[in-house]
């Protein structure tokens, strides 16, 4: 059997599992809801944190955003992968709640940095560790964390995070390049 | 420099998500959804067309109701009619000549607030005005008859009950109520 059969295959089981699952909870069908959970919450938490940036938020937006997504299953169609839908869910709770905070209240600066010039430091991928760059993301300022997390992390290009964010392209840009720059200084030691 | 870190990123995605939300957090979702299904159904039910029509016959009801108790309702007591219609224990002057004429006019007036309680007229504003005059001329007679048996029936107080019960515009009145019913 050829590769590309073989991935074919493992991606039909992977829809299928899921679309089984999803047509379940469309039924209200409480274990499959409770699969769903256990396999997407990890993920989307890890989302909710880094938007948010504290605890306690990001439970809140958690917790509504599945209520959310399971009370309106039987919109989903299939068209995208449920991942994605239930992503994009949380990610629109989570903006909802960090506009109620006004946590943007602050404009964001147009602080552009030139990629170019920032300090080329040498050292091993090896020496990276997955808590170090978590930490470090989290303890991006908000502006330049939330959108480092959608545009690096999410999928999201800088088009979509303007319109999302009420903000320009540019300031877009500049805030991704400044959130480089910060995990670049913060995860230095380690790759020295 | 930033390859390296992008690189370590995008082939570690999953493992970099490090945080892990509460173990109850689940059920705490579940009670939650549980709230959200029973309210659901409880609006289903209502959303039932049987329920909307119900809900109009109720209301219905309940204006005819309230129409009828404190609006419509024939008997319900006007305090105007009701203190008229005690007014008309007539008072007796003991003159034979007047008993007849006052008799007619009690009848007279016994007539129009019949006609007042058979057609509800009392339910309309003016009706209030018409009975508040009528019980002024009931006053005003029942006044000059204990007049006469005062001083008695001299030709000046005879001449002053007699244009009062001939106070007929008051009376014919009535029919200007019937017609704006």
């Amino acid at each position: 059997m050829s590769l590309a059969c073989k991935l074919y295959q493992l991606n039909a089981t992977y829809i299928n599992i899921h679309s089984d699952l999803i047509e379940a909870c469309k039924k209200g069908d409480r274990k499959a809801q409770s699969r769903i959970y256990k396999l997407y919450s990890r993920a989307m938490f890890n989302i909710c944190t880094r938007i948010l940036g504290d605890r306690d938020t990001a439970e809140d937006a958690l917790q509504e955003s599945f209520v959310s997504a399971f009370g309106n299953i039987h919109r989903f169609e299939g068209r995208s992968s449920f991942g994605a839908w239930l992503k994009r869910i949380v990610v629109n709770k989570c903006l909802s709640m960090l506009n109620k905070r006004k946590l943007f209240s602050e404009p964001l600066e147009e602080n552009i940095v030139d990629e170019d010039t920032t300090e080329d430091r040498s050292g091993g991928v090896a020496d990276l560790d997955s808590r170090q760059i978590h930490e470090a993301i989290k303890n991006l300022p908000e502006g330049c964390r939330v959108i480092f997390t959608l545009y690096q992390l999410e999928g999201y290009d800088h088009q979509e995070i303007s319109e999302i964010l009420n903000v320009s392209v540019s300031t877009s840009k500049s805030q991704f390049h400044r959130a480089k720059k910060l995990l670049q200084d913060a995860l230095s030691p380690a790759l020295r | 420099m930033w390859e390296k870190i992008e690189k370590y990123i995008n082939d570690h995605r999953e493992e970099i998500d490090i945080d892990m939300p509460r173990d109850n957090m689940w059920s705490q979702i579940e009670k939650k959804l549980d709230r959200k299904n029973t309210s659901a159904k409880r609006r289903n039910m209502f959303d039932s067309p049987v329920w909307k029509v119900a809900a109009v016959v109720l209301m219905l009801f309940g204006i005819g109701y309230i129409w009828g108790s404190l609006v419509a309702d024939p008997q319900r007591p006007n305090p105007y009619t009701t203190s008229l219609l005690n007014g008309i224990q007539r008072v007796e002057t003991g003159f034979p000549e007047l008993k007849d004429v006052d008799a007619h006019f009690a009848k007279e007036l016994q007539q129009r607030m019949e006609i007042i309680e058979t057609y509800n007229l009392k339910r309309y504003p003016f009706a209030d005005d018409y009975i508040i005059r009528l019980r002024k001329l009931d006053e005003k007679i029942n006044s000059q008859k204990e007049q006469l048996k005062r001083n008695g029936l001299d030709n000046q107080a005879a001449q002053g009950l007699v244009e009062s019960y001939q106070h007929g515009e008051l009376l014919d009145n009535t029919s200007a109520l019937e017609a704006a019913r």
